[in-house]
C-alpha cells in the first residue's frame, strides 16, 4: 500500500512539473493551439476552422485543437479567449462584422476587435446579397431603388436577426442608397430566405452561399452583391461599387489571440497561418464548398479592415440619430 | 412517378450501410429505455445528442429518431409484463395488455404490440410520403400572420389536450413562455432578462432543460420509492405469434388506430400519448362487447399500440416541413438540428433531400429492426427488468451531468439541468405537467417573432391575422377550443370511466 502511494506522489510530481517547461519555453508552440468557435459544429466558422486544423499544424509543428463554444452571441466564447492567458495557445475565429454589429447591439460592453491581438484573416467573402424571387418585378438594385423611393417605407426585407452582421449589410446597403425599406428579422438565413421564396417580403439580404444554392436551383435573383469586384461564383451579379454605392467589399474571418500576446509568438502565429492558407484541400473546400476566396490577411491588415467596419458603423449610428 | 422517386430515394439513403448501423443502434438503445422506467426519449435524445456530434447530419438524426420511435416498441413491454408503463404513451395498454399476461397471454399480447406497431408505422409512413412534399408546398405560404394563427393554435391545442388538468397545464405553460422570453430579441438585438449571465443571452438551452425536467427529475423520484419486481410475469411468455382469432379481432383495431394515429400525431400537443387514449376510447366505442374492454382484450392492445406508433411517425412531417414541433421530443428534435447545422423549414425537403427522404426512409426500416428485436429478442429484454436499480439511476444522473456539459461545453448548463430537474421533481409530486412547459418554450419565442414580423409588415394593425384566411381559420378554431372546453366530450369521444382495469375476480 505505501509502494502504491509513493507512486501516486511520484505520479503527480511528474504531471505538475510537466507542464513548467511551457511557461519558461521559449520555443513557442510547445504545446496544442486552440482555436475556438463561436458557433456550434457546422456552420461556416466551424467548417473553416476545421479545414485548418491539419494545415496549421503542419506549419507549427504541434497539434491544433477546435473547441465549440456556443451561445451568448459569440459572447461566451469570445470572453472566455479575451480572459485566457496571453500566451499564443487560445485562439478565437470570428467573423469580425458580426462583432461590430454585436457591439452596437449592446452585446458587448467592449470592443473585441480592439482588446484583442489581431493574428491573421484566413478567408474573406462578399459580406451579402441582395435577391429578389425569380418573378419579382424587380430586374435590377435599380429598380428596387426607383419602387423604394416611390414608395418609401412601403418595401420589406427579410432577413436574419437585427444584431448580425446581414443586418449590418442591410443598414449600410439602404443607407448608401437613400432608400426607406422595413427590415423584417428571422431567426437566421434560411428562414429569412424561406420567406422571399414564400413571396412574404419584397426582397431579402443574404449570405454568398445561401444565394448562389437558390439562384442555381432557379428561384432567386440575386441584384447586387457586396464583395471586391465581381464574384466568380455568380459573375452576372453586379458588386455595390459597380452600383455607385459606397459600401464595404468582403467580409473576413479573422483569427484573434487574448490581448498582451508578445509580439514574437504573434508573429509565429501569423506566418502559421499564412503557410496554413496555400494547402490545396484547405483551399479547394473553403472555395468549392463554401463559395468563400482563402484569402490572407496578415496582423497589422487584418487590425486595419476591422476598424474600417468599426468606422463604417460608427457613420451608419450617426446619422440614423 | 415522383412518389417512387421518393421511395428510391429514401431507400438508397436508408441501406447505406452506416446509416443502417445508426438506426440500429437508435432503435436498440430506443426499445432499451422504453424497457426501462425512469427515463423517457426525450432524455435520452437529449442525453446521447453530444455522441452524435462527429456523426453527418443525416445518421445522427436516423439514429435520433430510431431512439424515439423504438421506446414506443419497448414502452409496451412493460406495460403488459409488469404493469408498468415504460412511457406515457403506453399506459393504455396496462389495461388490457396486464391483464391478458395475467391469464397467460403475454405471448399474444406482445405479439400484436409489435406487429400492430409496424403496421402503422407502415401506413403512417406511407402518408408521410405522399403528404409531406404537398405539406411542404402549403408551408411555403405560410407567411408571419399564418405561423401566429398556427403556432396560437398550437399551444391552445397542447393545454388543451394535456393529461391532467387544463388549468395547471396553462400555468406550466405560462412559465414556459416566459421562459422562452429569455435571451436575445431579434427584432432590436438586445438582451432580455438575462441578469447579466452570458450563458444565456442568446436563451436557456433546451436540452439540460429538457434532461432535468423528464431525466434528472425522475432519478429523485425514484430516491423515494423502491419499485417492486413482485408483479413480473416473466416466466410464461410463449407462442408470441397471435392466433387467428387473434387477428380477426385485431385487424379493425389496428386500420382504425393507424388512421387516427397518424391524424392525431400531426396535431401539436397530439404524438403518440394522445393517439393511444384516443384509440382506446375510439375502439370501445365501436366494440359490439365494450365491457370486455380492460379485462385482457386484445383489441384494447392492438389499437392504441399501433395508433401511437403512427402518430409517433406523422409527427414528424410538422416538424420537417413547418419546423413545428408537435410534443416535447420533436422539441429536442429542433435542437438537435439546429446542432447539426440543419434548418427546418418547407425548404428543407428540396435543399436537403437526402436529409428529408433517408430519415423518413430509415425509419421503415428501423419499424422492420424492431420488430425482429421485440419478437424474438423478447427474452433478453425482459432480462433486462432485472437490472438493479440502486446500480442505473446514479448512472443515469452521472450520464446526464456529463451529456449537459457537452451540448455547449459549459458548466453553466449542468446547474441549469439540475435546477429543472428540481423542478420537474416538484411538478411530479404536485401533479403538473412538464410537457406544456416544454412545447410553451419552444413555440413562444416562434410566436412572439411572428407576431412582430406581422406587425413590421402589416404596419401595426392586428387585423392581419383576421383578413388572412388560414389565419384566420387557426385563430377562430383556437378561440373557439378555449371557450368550450367540453369540445371532445362534445365529439363524444372520451367518456369517464374508460379508462378501467377489470380484474375478473
Amino acid at each position: 500500500m505505501k509502494k502504491f502511494q509513493a507512486l501516486i506522489f511520484v505520479f503527480c510530481l511528474v504531471v505538475s512539473f510537466a507542464f513548467i517547461p511551457w511557461a519558461f519555453s521559449g520555443d513557442f508552440p510547445s504545446r496544442p493551439i486552440k482555436i475556438v468557435v463561436n458557433y456550434s459544429p457546422g456552420g461556416a466558422h466551424d467548417i473553416v476552422a476545421r479545414a485548418l486544423q491539419a494545415p496549421l499544424a503542419e506549419a507549427l509543428k504541434t497539434t491544433v485543437i477546435v473547441e465549440n463554444v456556443p451561445g451568448g452571441s459569440t459572447k461566451i466564447g469570445t470572453t472566455s479567449v479575451r480572459k485566457s492567458d496571453p500566451d499564443g495557445y487560445t485562439l478565437v475565429i470570428q467573423a469580425v462584422s458580426a462583432w461590430v454589429n454585436y457591439y452596437y447591439g449592446k452585446v458587448y460592453d467592449y470592443k473585441p476587435w480592439v482588446e484583442l491581438t489581431p493574428i491573421a484573416s484566413v478567408v474573406a467573402f462578399p459580406s451579402w446579397v441582395i435577391e429578389v424571387q425569380a418573378e419579382s418585378p424587380f430586374k435590377t438594385w435599380q429598380d428596387l431603388v426607383k419602387e423604394a423611393k416611390k414608395r418609401p417605407g412601403e418595401l420589406t426585407c427579410s432577413g436574419p436577426s437585427a444584431s448580425g452582421a446581414l443586418a449590418y449589410g442591410y443598414k449600410v446597403a439602404t443607407k448608401a442608397a437613400g432608400i426607406k425599406t422595413r427590415y423584417v428579422p428571422f431567426k437566421g438565413n434560411k428562414p429569412a430566405q424561406t420567406a422571399l421564396l414564400g413571396g412574404h417580403v419584397d426582397f431579402s439580404i443574404t449570405g454568398t452561399q445561401n444565394s448562389v444554392h437558390m439562384m442555381q436551383a432557379g428561384k432567386t435573383r440575386a441584384l447586387a452583391i457586396s464583395s471586391n469586384g465581381r464574384y466568380w461564383a455568380i459573375p452576372d451579379v453586379p458588386t455595390f461599387t459597380e452600383l455607385g454605392l459606397s459600401a464595404p467589399n468582403n467580409g473576413f474571418l479573422g483569427i484573434y489571440a487574448p490581448d498582451g500576446l508578445s509580439k514574437d509568438i504573434a508573429a509565429v502565429l501569423t506566418k502559421g497561418f499564412e503557410k496554413a492558407l496555400k494547402d490545396p484541400d484547405y483551399v479547394d473546400l473553403v472555395k468549392n464548398r463554401y463559395f468563400m476566396a482563402p484569402e490572407y490577411m496578415n496582423a497589422m491588415e487584418l487590425n486595419k479592415a476591422a476598424l474600417a467596419v468599426d468606422a463604417m458603423m460608427e457613420k451608419i449610428k450617426a446619422s440614423s440619430k | 412517378m415522383e412518389f417512387m422517386n421518393h421511395i428510391s430515394l429514401a431507400f438508397s439513403i436508408a441501406f447505406d450501410p452506416m446509416n443502417l448501423l445508426f438506426c440500429f443502434v437508435g432503435v436498440f438503445i430506443g426499445t432499451f429505455i422504453g424497457v426501462l422506467p425512469g427515463l423517457g426519449p426525450a432524455a435520452s435524445i437529449s442525453l446521447l445528442l453530444p455522441v452524435t456530434f462527429s456523426l453527418a447530419p443525416v445518421q445522427a438524426i436516423i439514429m435520433l429518431a430510431g431512439i424515439y420511435y423504438g421506446a414506443y416498441y419497448g414502452g409496451s413491454t412493460t406495460s403488459i409484463l409488469m404493469n408498468v408503463p415504460g412511457e406515457a404513451a403506453a399506459i393504455v395498454t396496462c389495461l388490457d395488455g396486464y391483464e391478458m399476461a395475467k391469464k397467460g397471454r403475454a405471448g399474444p399480447a406482445l405479439g400484436i404490440a409489435a406487429m400492430g406497431s409496424f403496421i402503422g408505422a407502415t401506413i403512417s409512413l406511407i402518408l408521410m410520403i405522399f403528404l409531406a412534399p404537398l405539406l411542404a408546398e402549403v408551408a411555403l405560404k405560410f407567411g408571419p400572420p399564418e405561423y401566429v394563427g398556427l403556432i396560437f393554435f398550437g399551444m391552445v391545442m397542447v393545454t388543451y389536450l394535456s393529461k391532467g388538468s387544463m388549468v395547471k397545464a396553462l400555468l406550466t405553460a405560462s412559465v414556459g413562455i416566459l421562459l422562452g422570453c429569455i435571451g436575445m430579441d431579434i427584432v432590436t438585438g438586445r438582451e432580455r432578462f438575462t441578469l447579466g449571465i452570458d450563458t444565456i443571452a442568446g436563451g436557456i438551452s433546451i436540452i439540460p432543460m429538457v434532461m432535468g425536467l423528464f431525466g434528472i427529475s425522475e432519478v429523485f423520484l425514484n430516491l423515494e420509492k423502491s419499485i417492486k419486481a413482485a408483479g413480473v410475469l416473466t416466466e410464461k411468455v410463449k407462442n408470441i405469434l397471435p392466433t387467428k382469432q387473434d387477428w380477426k379481432d385485431s385487424a379493425g383495431p389496428i386500420v382504425r388506430g393507424s388512421f387516427l394515429g397518424f391524424l392525431l400525431g400531426l396535431i401539436p400537443g397530439g404524438g403518440g400519448f394522445l393517439s393511444s387514449f384516443a384509440s382506446y376510447a375510439m375502439e370501445k366505442r365501436v366494440a359490439k362487447h365494450p365491457a370486455r374492454f380492460g379485462t385482457g382484450d386484445i383489441r384494447g392492445v392492438a389499437g392504441p399500440e399501433t395508433a401511437n406508433n403512427a402518430g409517433a411517425q406523422s409527427a414528424f412531417i410538422p416538424l420537417l416541413t413547418m419546423g413545428i414541433p408537435c410534443n416535447v421530443v420533436m422539441a429536442v428534435f429542433i435542437g438537435a438540428l439546429m446542432l447539426h447545422g440543419v434548418t427546418i423549414g418547407p425548404m428543407l425537403i428540396l435543399e436537403d433531400p437526402e436529409l428529408f427522404w433517408g430519415v423518413i426512409g430509415s425509419m421503415y426500416i428501423g419499424n422492420a429492426m424492431l420488430l425482429i428485436l421485440n419478437l424474438p429478442l423478447i427474452g433478453m429484454w425482459i432480462k433486462l427488468l432485472k437490472v438493479p436499480y440502486p446500480l442505473l439511476f446514479p448512472l443515469i444522473f452521472l450520464f446526464c451531468l456529463i451529456g449537459a456539459y457537452f451540448v455547449g461545453n459549459n458548466v453553466l448548463d449542468i446547474y441549469t439541468m439540475i435546477l429543472f430537474g428540481v423542478i420537474g421533481y416538484l411538478f411530479k409530486k404536485f401533479d403538473y405537467e412538464a410537457a406544456p412547459l416544454i412545447l410553451a418554450f419552444v413555440l413562444a419565442p416562434m410566436l412572439e417573432i411572428a407576431f412582430r414580423q406581422s406587425m413590421i409588415i402589416s404596419r401595426g394593425s392586428p387585423l392581419i391575422f383576421l383578413s388572412r384566411p388560414i389565419s384566420a381559420t387557426f385563430v377562430i378554431c383556437a378561440f373557439g377550443l378555449l371557450v368550450s372546453p367540453g369540445f371532445l366530450k362534445l365529439l363524444g369521444m372520451i367518456r369517464p370511466g374508460d379508462f378501467v382495469q377489470r380484474s375478473e375476480d
